[in-house]
C-alpha cells in the first residue's frame, strides 16, 4: 500500500480470519495500519467518527452479524463523502448472486478466502501489490 | 230371289236386318238398299238409290274398294271382312265392315255391311295406349320389364335395363334369367329367394348389381301380379330403379349415426341430451354409472327432478336455463356440490343449445365429467410441489450454510494448524510435525468435499442460457485446460455435432470424463478417445481410455456422490465428478454408463436426444 494511506480498515466478525489477515500483512510488510471492526454497523460508526483518519481500502467481509456487508455498502455508497474509498470485498461466498451483488453495490474487487493459509497471503499479496500501483482519488 | 214368292218373305229379313244389305250393280250403282242404311248413315233409301257408290267411299279407301270391286266382277266369288270407310248425311264417316258376293249372271252384287266404327276406335284408342306406355317405358330411366310368371318369357323389358345393368335388351330376351347374373354375389341367393314373392305382388328388393365395367349400382326391385279373365296370375310386371344415390346418402348416414353413437358411448364424459322443456331424451353409459342412475328412471324425467331433485342446484338451473339460452354454450363450467346421495363431486359441466329441426324444438346437449378424483390428485399435486419447492429451497439454503459456515471454522483450523507448525517448530517433533500436516491435509480434503457439493448441488439450480454448443470447439478447450502430460495422447474419433445446450454443463461433462481418464492412466502410452455415434434421435458420446479398468460390481457406485474406488491418500478425489456427469446427462434426458474389465481400460458412454427439452429451473435464487 502506498504510505501516503495511513489505515487499512477490516471489517471482519471471524477472530481467525481477522488473525489471518493481519498475520499476512506483517509477513507481506505492510506497515499500513489496520484498523478492525466487526460488522457494518461498527465500521460506518469508525468512518463517521470524524476524530479517525478516512482509510484508504476497506477489506470487507461480506456474511456478518448486526450489518452485513451488502447492507453496509449500500450505506457507504449512498454516502457522497465515503463512497470513494474502495471496497474490496473478502469472502467465503463462491454464490454468483453474491458477486453480482457486491459488483453492483460498486466494489473495486471481490476476493475469495481459500482455506489454504499460503494461497491467503498470495491474495493479500497481490492486494497489497495492485493498490501500491493503483492511483486513488484520496 | 228367284222366285216372288221368295221375294216377299226375303223383303221381310231385309228389311228386318240389323246389317245394311244392299244390292248394285256390275256399273256401281246401289239398286236395293234396306233400312239399316238410313240408320247408319243418315241418308234416306230414296238419296242413296240409283247412286254409284263409289261416292260414299272415304276418298282414300277408294282405291281398295275399287280394286275388290272389280277382282269379284272378274273373278266372282266372294269377299269377307273388307273394311272402308262410308260417308254419312252429316259429313262425317263411318267405317264398314263387308262381306259381299257376286252374281256373275245377274251382273249384280250382293253386300252386307256392318258398322264397326265403334270398334275401329277403341283400336286407334288402344293403340294410341300403346304407343303412349311405349314412349313412356322407353323414356324414363326406370327399368319397366313384364314377364311370364316363372321368369322364363321376357314379354317387354324398356331401354332402361341397357343404362342400369349396362347389359342388353337383346341379351334379355334371349336369356330372361340373365338379370340375375350381373346381380353381386352378396345379395344374389336373397334376390333369387325372393323371387316368389313376386306372384304374390310383395316383391320389394333392394341389391347390388355389378356392371360389366365393374361399377356397382344400388337396384331397388318391385313387381306386381298381372291376372287374367279367370283370376290367374299370367304375368308380372316390374319396376327397377336406381337407387344408388340415395343408398349411398342412407348408407353414410348410418355410417354418421354409427360413429356419432360410438362417440356418445365411448367419451369419458357423461353425456344427457335433453328437450326444450329439461326432459331427458337421452343419456350415455357413463351418464347413468357415474351418476347411479338406469334408463327407466331417467328418460323423459325432468333433469332437474332426476335422483330426488339431486340435481336442482341453483347454479347449474341458472347456467341452463339462463345463461345457455343466451350464449348458446357453456364450456368446462365448475361445479362444486355435495349431492345427498353420492357425496362431494366436482362436476366440470359444457353445453350446447342445439337449434332443432323446423319441427323439433331446440336440444340441449350436456355433458359431465365428474373430475373429483382429479381435483383432488391436483391438489396433492400441488401440495407436492409446493413441498419439493421448499424442500428445494432449503436445499439452496443448506448450500448457502456449507459453503459459509462450516468453510470459515475449516479455515481457521487450517490456519492456526499452519501457524502452530510454522511458528511452533523448534519445539515440536518430528511426529508432532506430520500430525500436523496430516491435519493440515484434512482440512484441504474437507474443503474439497464441501466444493463438491456446492457444484453437485448448483446443476439445474443455476439456469444458464440454452445455446447451439459446436461440441468440437468444446472438446478443444477442455482437452487444452486439462494439459495433458506427454506420455497420454488424446484422440477425437469422429467429428462431433453441434447441440443446443447450456454449454457450462457440456463442457463440465467431457472435463470431468477426460479428467478422469487422464488422473487414472497407469500406462507408459497412454490413450484417450472421444467418440460420437448417430443414433437417430440421440447422440452418444464414449469417452475410452487404456487405463486401469473398473470391475462390473462397481459400474454403478461410481456414479453416486462421493464414492471412490482409490483410498484418497493414493488418489486425491472427492467422488463428486461422476455424480455430477451423472446429474447432467439425466437432466438432458440422456443416459450415461460405463464398460470396462480390469486391466482392459474404461469406455464411459452418455447419451443427449437431439432435442433437448430441458427447462431450466429459473435463473440463479
Amino acid at each position: 500500500m502506498k504510505p501516503t494511506c495511513k489505515a487499512i480498515l477490516l471489517v471482519e466478525d471471524d477472530q481467525v480470519d481477522a488473525m489471518t489477515v493481519r498475520r499476512a500483512l506483517k509477513e507481506l510488510h505492510v506497515t499500513n495500519r489496520l484498523e478492525h471492526v466487526e460488522n457494518g454497523e461498527e465500521a460506518l460508526a469508525y468512518l463517521r467518527d470524524s476524530g479517525r483518519e478516512r482509510p484508504c481500502l476497506i477489506l470487507l467481509d461480506i456474511n456478518m452479524p448486526v450489518m452485513n456487508g451488502i447492507e453496509f455498502l449500500q450505506a457507504v455508497k449512498a454516502a457522497p463523502e465515503l463512497k470513494r474509498i474502495p471496497v474490496v470485498a473478502l469472502t467465503t461466498s463462491d454464490e454468483q448472486k453474491d458477486k453480482v451483488e457486491t459488483f453492483e453495490l460498486g466494489v473495486s474487487g471481490y476476493m475469495h478466502k481459500p482455506v489454504d493459509y499460503r494461497q491467503f497471503v498470495e491474495i493479500i499479496r497481490t492486494i497489497d501489490a495492485y493498490w501500491t500501483v493503483s492511483e486513488t482519488p484520496l | 230371289m228367284s222366285s216372288s214368292t221368295d221375294v216377299t218373305e226375303y223383303d221381310r229379313f231385309f228389311t228386318l236386318s240389323l246389317d245394311m244389305l244392299c244390292i248394285a250393280d256390275f256399273n256401281g250403282y246401289f239398286k236395293q238398299l234396306n233400312p239399316a242404311w238410313e240408320k247408319t248413315l243418315g241418308f234416306t233409301i230414296e238419296e242413296l238409290k240409283g247412286k254409284g257408290f263409289l261416292e260414299f267411299v272415304h276418298p282414300d279407301d277408294q282405291e281398295a274398294t275399287i280394286a275388290i270391286a272389280q277382282k269379284l266382277t272378274t273373278e266372282g266369288g266372294s269377299t269377307v271382312s273388307f273394311e272402308n270407310r262410308y260417308l254419312c248425311k252429316d259429313g262425317s264417316y263411318k267405317w264398314l265392315s263387308w262381306n259381299s258376293t257376286v252374281s256373275l249372271e245377274k251382273q249384280l252384287y250382293y253386300a252386307v255391311a256392318r258398322d264397326i266404327t265403334e270398334r275401329k276406335q277403341a283400336e286407334d284408342a288402344q293403340r294410341e295406349i300403346a304407343e303412349r306406355f311405349r314412349q313412356l317405358a322407353e323414356n324414363i330411366r326406370e327399368v319397366f320389364w313384364l314377364t311370364s310368371p316363372d321368369k322364363n318369357q321376357i314379354f317387354y323389358i324398356s331401354p332402361g335395363y341397357e343404362e342400369l345393368w349396362g347389359r342388353t335388351c337383346e341379351s334379355l330376351y334371349q336369356q330372361p334369367r340373365s338379370f340375375l347374373d350381373a346381380i353381386h354375389p352378396d345379395d344374389r341367393e336373397r334376390v333369387i329367394a325372393a323371387q316368389p314373392k313376386q306372384i304374390r305382388g310383395e316383391y320389394d328388393e333392394e341389391y347390388r348389381i355389378v356392371r360389366p365395367d365393374g361399377s356397382v349400382r344400388w337396384v331397388r326391385s318391385r313387381a306386381f301380379p298381372i291376372r287374367n279373365e279367370f283370376g290367374e296370375v299370367y304375368r308380372i310386371a316390374g319396376l327397377s330403379d336406381d337407387i344408388t344415390r340415395h343408398k349411398q346418402a342412407e348408407l353414410a348416414l348410418v355410417a354418421a349415426r354409427e360413429l356419432a353413437e360410438s362417440i356418445v358411448t365411448t367419451i369419458q364424459e357423461a353425456l344427457v341430451v335433453l328437450d326444450a322443456d329439461d326432459r331427458v331424451i337421452s343419456a350415455n353409459r357413463v351418464f347413468y354409472r357415474v351418476f347411479r342412475l338406469t334408463e327407466e328412471e331417467t328418460l323423459g324425467q325432468v333433469f332437474f327432478e332426476l335422483h330426488q331433485r339431486q340435481w336442482d342446484i341453483p347454479v347449474l338451473r341458472q347456467l341452463l336455463t339462463e345463461v345457455l339460452p343466451q350464449q348458446r354454450k357453456v364450456d368446462a363450467f365448475e361445479l362444486q356440490h355435495k349431492f345427498p346421495g353420492i357425496g362431494s363431486r366436482t362436476v366440470l359441466i359444457s353445453a350446447r343449445l342445439i337449434e332443432g329441426a323446423s319441427n323439433r324444438s331446440a336440444l340441449t346437449v350436456l355433458t359431465l365429467l365428474n373430475i373429483t378424483g382429479r381435483k383432488r390428485l391436483e391438489a396433492e399435486q400441488a401440495r407436492m410441489i409446493h413441498e419439493l419447492e421448499s424442500v428445494n429451497e432449503e436445499l439452496t439454503n443448506f448450500a448457502y450454510v456449507v459453503s459459509h459456515d462450516l468453510k470459515a471454522p475449516l479455515r481457521a483450523i487450517g490456519s492456526l494448524a499452519d501457524w502452530i507448525a510454522a511458528d511452533q517448530q523448534d519445539r515440536l517433533d518430528a511426529e508432532g510435525q506430520e500430525h500436523l500436516r496430516l491435519l493440515i491435509q484434512r482440512v484441504r480434503r474437507m474443503d474439497a468435499l464441501i466444493d463438491g457439493v456446492l457444484r453437485y448441488s448448483r446443476i439445474g439450480r443455476i439456469g444458464e442460457a440454452a445455446v447451439e454448443v459446436d461440441l468440437n470447439e468444446v472438446l478443444h478447450e477442455v482437452i487444452d485446460s486439462l494439459a495433458p502430460p506427454a506420455h497420454i495422447a488424446v484422440r477425437v474419433a469422429s467429428r462431433l455435432p453441434s447441440i443446443r445446450a447450456e454449454k457450462t454443463s457440456i463442457q463440465q461433462v467431457l472435463q470431468n470424463l477426460i479428467a478422469n481418464a487422464i488422473r487414472y492412466l497407469d500406462k507408459p502410452q497412454g490413450r484417450i478417445e472421444i467418440g460420437c455415434a448417430d443414433q437417430g434421435a440421440s447422440w452418444r458420446f464414449s469417452v475410452a481410455d487404456n487405463g486401469p479398468g473398473i470391475e462390473a460390481r462397481h459400474f454403478q457406485r461410481i456414479f453416486q456422490l462421493f464414492q471412490t474406488l482409490n483410498p484418497r491418500d493414493r488418489v486425491e478425489s472427492t467422488g463428486v465428478g461422476l455424480a455430477i456427469v451423472k446429474k447432467i446427462v439425466e437432466q438432458y434426458g440422456g443416459q450415461v454408463w460405463v464398460e470396462s474389465a480390469l486391466g482392459q481400460g474404461s469406455t464411459f458412454f452418455f447419451t443427449l436426444p437431439k432435442t433437448i427439452n430441458k427447462t431450466p429451473k429459473g435463473e440463479a435464487k
